[in-house]
């Protein structure tokens, strides 16, 4: 039996290769930017509010949300903005998993969006009734869920400008950052970042971490920081996102 | 009353399914509590749920577990049983009136009617707290082996005596729904373990649905063939196809998000309306296994064209999404469907999905809408249900790609 999340290694090379994305290619250039513990917030979706958010957990996969939106304020009826999160290891793995996710889609007609897509890689319906995109670690799927289609274009433009932003510090009810630590570097030079942090009315938080130098990757442990060159000094930048505003605390990851 | 009815087993051994009750649990996150039945908490019939798989328990003694407890510390044995409380009080109207309601209560009786017959009298004692043990009972007048699939009610009224001689004494009433499956749930339902945690034992919410839909029917094939005409048929009021998302599954990605789909059909929001083939290939495989059946989810492909179809929730004949301008037509990346089988061209599939055009020439007008149901795949040119799907220049590349035969695990 297969998994199903992991279609054949030919057919994705042939998806990769007939929507233009690069497998082997590195992480994106500029600063390096880790999702991490995602959770979608009426803030990234602006014009949206949620009916419903989950955290999904399915075996031999990333961490997934998947939630549903409807307008915030307009009474129309059977409009539905259905949004699917998955956290992955880093944007190169974020990149396969999309290509995973597109290996379910019947129609032959999903593209690259010609103008002003999202993310670093974006795939898309024609007609804007779906768009698939990666920021980082993240692969951000957009689709309608109910009978009055909207192009979900304008949401994922939001998204992912809310994702890829350094939120200045404050807010109504900002979390607030407990721990943010580098653990002591491991013989190849990478250092786990050690962070917790809470918000006042114990909402969800999520986090991203930005790293001017080096490389920020997700795995079992948690965010790990590897310099650009083993033992060179680096800071890694963690803000803390919160429903009420947000917190930022910056790393600095000495070297030898 | 001197005694009463304290709880019924009707799982009492969930280490087997042979001689009583399989393992269930309500949905996602609820077990079905055993005992099934308890004084004070089950009123009404789906309080008290049990399935039983046909196969299994064929030529077997079916057995429940009872409790009692005695009002009066004189009582120290009684012997105890339960009738049906459904059966006809005699006197019935003669003629044409008393046939026409003779053929109308068999025809309830073999849609709802009690299967589990009567429950057996024993004797039983009480200890010097007043209660029995759990005692095994058997079951007789049973109709699991000539009753199909279905959601029946049985009620039994429990009666004492405390000698031979005496008169039966009613006690107590119960009422349980009866789940009736063709066999134990196959994948991706389990048995084992029976644990909270363990998801995959079968859900009532779904046997609801399944048994439902695949009513009276006693082969696989019959209910396979229902459930996939139902599913079908939930479009458009309940899902349709995905047309402006490309054919994404909503429902089925990496696991079958079970739980947004039976939202979905109870008239909540679920995962929304959209659907895909995957999706339909889960719906069908899963429900249909929920019954005793034994599909497949697995894929065809890849990219090849198509002959018009109407699909899952639309009211015409056309190429794949012609008609909402969503900017896709004619052709799919893939398709999935239920198998029977190690999905091959000889093997045979059910595609809840669309309807193909069911004559002698699928390429063109006029139309003949067919439901795939329990129909080879077939090679290119034999006319089954890969030149029924795919157009003439697609036909080759529909080629089935039994590396993908799953069945997608539950949440």
């Amino acid at each position: 039996m297969t998994d199903p999340q992991r279609p054949a290694d030919e057919r994705l090379k042939a998806l990769a290769a007939r929507l233009d994305i690069d497998l082997e290619a590195g992480p994106p250039s500029g600063d390096s930017l880790l999702v991490w513990q995602f959770v979608p917030m009426e803030a990234g979706l602006p014009g949206w509010r949620p009916e419903r958010v989950r955290r999904l957990t399915i075996q031999d996969s990333p961490p997934m949300t998947r939630s549903s939106w409807v307008p915030a304020e307009s009474s129309e009826d059977d409009v539905l903005l259905m949004l699917d999160t998955i956290e992955c290891a880093d944007a190169v793995d974020a990149r396969a998993w999309l290509l995973r996710v597109l290996a379910g889609v019947q129609s032959t007609a999903i593209e690259r969006p010609a103008r002003a897509a999202p993310g670093d890689v974006a795939v898309g319906m024609p007609g804007g009734g779906m768009l698939a995109f990666t920021r980082a670690n993240l692969v951000c799927v957009l689709r309608n869920g109910g009978r009055s289609v909207r192009p979900v274009s304008d949401t994922a433009g939001a998204l992912d400008g809310w994702l890829a932003e350094r939120p200045e510090p404050g807010g109504r009810v900002p979390p607030e950052i407990r721990r943010a630590e580098a653990g002591r570097a491991g013989p190849d030079g990478e250092v786990a970042i050690d962070i917790e942090a809470g918000e006042p009315a114990d909402r969800a938080v999520w986090f991203k971490l930005v790293a001017p130098a080096g490389q920020l990757r997700l795995e079992e442990r948690g965010p790990v920081y590897r310099p650009a060159q083993p033992g060179r000094p680096g800071t890694v930048r963690v803000y803390a996102v919160g429903p009420g505003g947000s917190a930022a605390q910056s790393i600095d990851i000495g070297g030898e | 009353m001197s005694v009463q009815l304290e709880a019924i087993k009707l799982n009492h051994n969930t280490g087997s399914a042979t001689g009583d009750a399989i393992n269930l649990r309500r949905n996602a996150t609820q077990m079905v509590t055993i005992p099934e039945w308890q004084r004070g908490i089950s009123v009404k019939p789906e309080d008290a749920p049990a399935c039983y798989a046909k196969k299994e328990t064929a030529g077997n003694t079916i057995t429940i577990q009872a409790r009692f407890s005695r009002l009066h510390p004189s009582i120290k044995t009684a012997e105890i049983r339960a009738v049906d409380a459904e059966v006809s009080p005699p006197g019935q109207p003669s003629g044409c009136l008393g046939f026409l309601v003779w053929l109308l209560k068999l025809l309830v009786q073999a849609l709802t009617g009690n299967v589990l017959g009567e429950v057996k009298a024993k004797e039983v004692a009480f200890n010097h707290s007043g209660l029995t043990a759990f005692e095994t009972f058997q079951l007789e007048k049973v109709k699991l082996g000539s009753a199909g699939i279905g959601i029946r009610t049985t009620t039994w009224r429990w009666q004492y005596r405390r000698k031979p001689s005496d008169p039966w004494i009613d006690f107590a009433t119960s009422r349980h729904r009866i789940y009736v499956v063709l066999e134990v749930p196959t994948a991706p339902w389990s048995q084992a373990p029976y644990a909270a945690s363990n998801v995959s034992l079968p859900w009532t919410d779904v046997l609801d649905y399944a048994c439902a839909w695949a009513v009276l029917k006693t082969s696989r094939d019959a209910a396979a063939t229902a459930i996939t005409r139902e599913v079908f048929d939930l479009g458009p009021s309940v899902i349709t196809y995905d047309c402006p998302g490309g054919g994404f599954s909503q429902y089925a990605w990496g696991v079958f998000d079970c739980s947004a789909f039976v939202e979905r059909l109870g008239g909540g929001t679920g995962n929304g309306v959209y659907v895909n083939c995957t999706d339909c290939a889960t719906i069908v495989s899963t429900f249909a296994n929920a019954v005793g059946c034994d599909l497949w989810q697995a894929e065809m492909g890849y990219f090849f064209e198509l002959n018009d179809m109407q699909g899952i929730g639309s009211p015409i004949f056309e190429p794949v999404c012609d008609s909402c301008s969503c900017g896709w037509s004619g052709s799919f990346s893939y398709h999935e469907v239920a198998w029977k089988g190690a999905v091959n061209d000889d093997d045979h599939v059910f595609d809840a999905c669309l309807k193909v055009d069911g004559d002698a020439d699928p390429t063109s007008a006029p139309h003949t809408a067919l439901l795939p149901t329990n129909m080879r795949f077939g090679a290119p040119g034999d006319g089954d249900y890969r030149d029924h799907l795919a157009a003439p220049t697609g036909s080759p590349n529909c080629d089935p790609q039994p590396s993908t035969r799953q069945r997608r695990p539950i949440m």
